[in-house]
């Protein structure tokens, strides 16, 4: 008894610490600050002739049965993956402080210290959820057209977005404890696994086919589409088409109303069992725990020079080490952006590889799938290298001594911005003469394409000091980029032949104004330095 | 601060040997056997003093070899002597949004002491009782090493681990924090590593040498010197022929002089003529082991 009531006290101190040293984060304050601007998006006001759910072209009526569907539903995909990067650093940063060490040292077994990381990232991702809900409830005060039932989103919100909470904290947690996946590539892994998940409910969505599939529904899409299905169909007799997210609607149409979920047995057993996902990730997460052996960690010491990426990376440093990468740095603004590109390359000759097979892809495949297979997978590359330019000095604690040279820090971040577009340059220079000779649009889109997400990843991680906001939100806009073809405004390197003039202008303009975030960030930090 | 027995410690490592994977001894075979007391650790960086301390924490298995705390082999019962040990691991960091309070109130609940009063009387103890509600990333280098003692201590341990706690401490601080690991040593057992040998001049009961993860010698202050004894020289050079003197003998220190430079060699044998024997301090016996000594 004693023992079970100091593990409980254990496991609860480490959640709670976990959760207040997110919330101490001024980034906290900046998303909570951002739920509330995007509750006040997402729920449009009826008068603009948008609306949030439509059913066969008639809008949804604004009551919290609705509003509770619609939202949940976006906030669960949106969770899925922002949600995975806002915790995925919950063990490193013990690792990276050290008190991790201290923490071996104690009777804390790895089983209390896991409950506690996931406990901690439950209970921070719930109190985002928290404060989401809220605001959304208070737009229905502002926009709705029926009283504000708080069960009704109580209900919904715990069903739809409640197992993506359970879900995410333990894939975030195994990923972290998973050696392989615990950097740069889990992160990438991640994005594909989250574009997995998110289209098992295709299979699944409709309910007569509603079989084993239901079970894998972590982000609730075949439970959100049976749920409106259900009613839709009687309602109007027909297979309904429908629309969730701000659109347009036709005020002709008599609005539908949405009763809410029928909470049978199995829809609420199908939600549990998703929930339940969880488990083999914590059973991973618990086996490989290396408890923060030195020999085991990432960073740690001797293991280092053993992994598989480390063998195959020695040799192909050897290689460039020809090119005298070291020596490319000097004075000046040019010199140093060509020594970020040198580091960059000295840290991670793979990066090399991956622009080469980027080149030869481009060479060698079709047209059609240059745009629609090797683009993508090469934007997908050039995030994973530059999401850690801007934040590898702070990170190995090199920062004050690179301000302490001369005429290094005035530039540091124009230099970090040049080598992003050198890096983005490098990765892209042979799709971009191949598309530039049958499209020259389409190349300057996708010049201004690569520029922009070079400026993401400085004005990002600059501003955050974290690459992962950087990786997760470009991978999240990459997504969307690839889900909507036919949407020009989401064109933004042209690889789906929608942009358009107005369109390349704008992420020109993008570029410039994240290139302006990066200055800022760094003068923030700049001034906190003083 | 409750105390432990002293008949109830005992540390020993029999032929502890840590490998990693990428071949690299880390810590060759150390045999040691030790009751309470401070044990000052000392050792050139890459000797292998923080792997065998990681090792004696539990942090890291040896690869060969056991480490016993009261008979019972750490790798079956850790948890055995992490409920009575105290760590504090080198380059400690905090976490920079808790205050002072809260970041011990946390390792405090790690290790099952709950309640305010230790909590304060800990900070009381490191001199960090008027910054106790300040967030601690706003603290010097000295502050968050005293923060990381006090945690170290939180649990009244009967082994207590430290790993270069001096690095970055002013004078001052130095001193109180020499002060506090001597009270301990009384009645626990202190392993306290270190390349400063002034740290542990005046409060090591045993001193220990590593070089190239090898135990060189362990042995009591006085003994540490006598075996040094006879190889500690002083003798005036030419300022010309000094640089030829360094690059062939161990110069414990110099200092210039009108008539040339006044140098401490290390040495088993006179090493020059003119030289005269001078008793050793412990920076000579660190030098003379270190240099002269043999695997025990």
């Amino acid at each position: 008894m004693m023992a079970s009531d100091s593990a409980s006290r254990r496991v609860l101190a480490i959640a709670a610490t976990d959760v207040r040293m997110r919330m101490a984060r001024g980034s906290s304050v900046v998303l909570l600050v951002a739920l509330c601007i995007f509750a006040y998006v997402i729920v449009p006001d009826l008068s603009t002739g948008r609306t949030l759910m439509q059913v066969n072209g008639h809008r949804a009526l604004y009551n919290s049965a609705t509003i509770a569907l619609a939202t949940s539903s976006l906030c669960a995909v949106l969770l899925g993956m922002a949600g995975f990067y806002l915790i995925s650093n919950t063990v490193r940063r013990d690792v990276d402080s050290r008190t991790g060490f201290v923490i071996a040292s104690t009777s804390v077994k790895n089983a209390e210290y896991l409950a506690g990381k996931m406990l901690g990232s439950i209970a921070f991702l719930s109190l985002i959820v928290f404060v989401y809900v809220m605001n959304v409830m208070a737009m229905q005060l502002l926009r709705g057209e029926a009283p504000v039932e708080p069960l009704t989103y109580a209900a919904m919100f715990l069903a739809v977005v409640g197992p993506v909470i359970i879900v995410v904290s333990g894939l975030a947690l195994m990923f972290e404890c998973v050696r392989p996946l615990s950097g740069r590539i889990g992160d990438i892994f991640y994005f594909f696994l989250w574009t997995f998940l998110l289209s098992i409910p295709a299979s699944t969505a409709d309910a007569s086919k509603q079989g084993m599939g239901a079970n894998f529904d972590v982000f609730g899409m075949a439970f959100i589409i049976n749920a409106a299905k259900g009613q839709a169909t009687n309602d109007f007799h027909a297979h309904p088409e429908i629309s969730i997210g701000s659109s347009k609607f036709d005020a002709t149409r008599a609005p539908w109303r949405f009763e809410g979920v029928a909470w049978t047995s199995p829809v609420i057993a199908s939600r549990i069992t998703s929930a339940l996902m969880v488990l083999p990730a914590l059973l991973i997460a618990w086996l490989a725990f290396p408890r923060f052996d030195p020999a085991q960690i990432r960073g740690g010491g001797g293991a280092a020079r053993t992994s598989v990426r480390g063998r195959i990376a020695a040799p192909l440093r050897r290689l460039l080490n020809t090119l005298h990468p070291a020596s490319w740095a000097g004075r000046g603004l040019v010199r140093m952006s060509l020594g970020e590109i040198g580091l960059t390359v000295m840290l991670r000759p793979v990066v090399f590889v991956a622009a080469v097979a980027a080149g030869i892809a481009a060479l060698v495949v079709p047209a059609a799938s240059l745009r629609t297979a090797v683009l993508p997978v090469v934007f997908v590359a050039l995030i994973a290298t530059l999401a850690d330019i801007p934040t590898r000095d702070r990170v190995a604690r090199m920062d004050l001594i690179r301000s302490g040279i001369a005429g290094v820090r005035d530039l540091s971040v124009f230099s970090k911005l040049l080598a992003a577009m050198g890096i983005a340059l490098a990765f892209l220079v042979v799709p971009l003469i191949r598309v530039g000779v049958a499209a020259p649009a389409s190349a300057l889109s996708l010049l201004i394409g690569a520029a922009f997400i070079a400026a993401a990843s400085v004005g990002f991680g600059t501003l955050a000091r974290t690459p992962k906001l950087f990786a997760g939100v470009a991978l999240l806009f990459l997504y969307v980029v690839m889900s909507t073809p036919g949407a020009a405004e989401f064109d933004f390197a042209g690889w789906n032949g929608a942009a358009t003039n107005g369109v390349r202008l704008a992420y020109f303009l993008g570029t410039i104004a994240l290139s302006s975030l990066a200055v800022l960030g760094d003068w923030r930090t700049a001034r906190a330095e003083r | 601060m409750t105390a432990t027995s002293a008949s109830a410690l005992a540390l020993s490592l029999e032929g502890v040997t840590k490998r990693f994977r990428n071949g690299v001894v880390a810590v060759n075979d150390v045999t040691l056997s030790l009751r309470t007391g401070v044990l000052a650790l000392l050792g050139p960086n890459g000797a292998g003093k923080t792997t065998l301390m990681q090792m004696i924490a539990t942090i890291t298995k040896p690869t060969a070899g056991r480490i016993l705390f009261d008979g019972i082999d750490n790798a079956r019962e850790p948890d055995r002597l992490r409920r009575r040990l105290g760590y504090l691991p080198q380059d400690f960091g905090v976490y920079d949004g808790l205050t002072a309070s809260q970041f011990l109130t946390y390792f405090a609940a790690l290790k099952g002491i709950h309640g305010r009063a230790k909590v304060a009387e800990m900070l009381e103890l490191v001199n960090l009782h008027a910054v106790a509600d300040r967030a601690v990333g706003g603290f010097s280098g000295g502050m968050k090493q005293r923060l990381g003692i006090a945690q170290a201590l939180i649990n009244d341990p009967a082994l207590l681990i430290v790993d270069e706690p001096t690095a970055g401490l002013d004078p001052e601080e130095r001193l109180r924090f020499r002060n506090i690991l001597s009270d301990i040593g009384f009645d626990r057992l202190v392993i306290f590593s270190t390349h400063i040998v002034s740290d542990i001049e005046s409060i090591a009961t045993e001193i220990a040498v590593m070089k190239a993860g090898r135990l060189i010698t362990i042995a009591a202050p006085p003994d540490f010197l006598r075996a040094a004894r006879g190889s500690v020289w002083e003798v005036t050079i030419p300022s010309e022929r000094f640089d030829d003197v360094r690059k062939s003998l161990r110069i414990a220190r110099s200092s210039r002089s009108s008539n040339g430079v006044l140098a401490r060699i290390v040495h088993p044998q006179r090493p020059i003529d003119d030289a005269i024997s001078v008793e050793p301090e412990l920076e000579d016996a660190f030098l003379f082991a270190l240099n002269f000594g043999s695997a025990t």
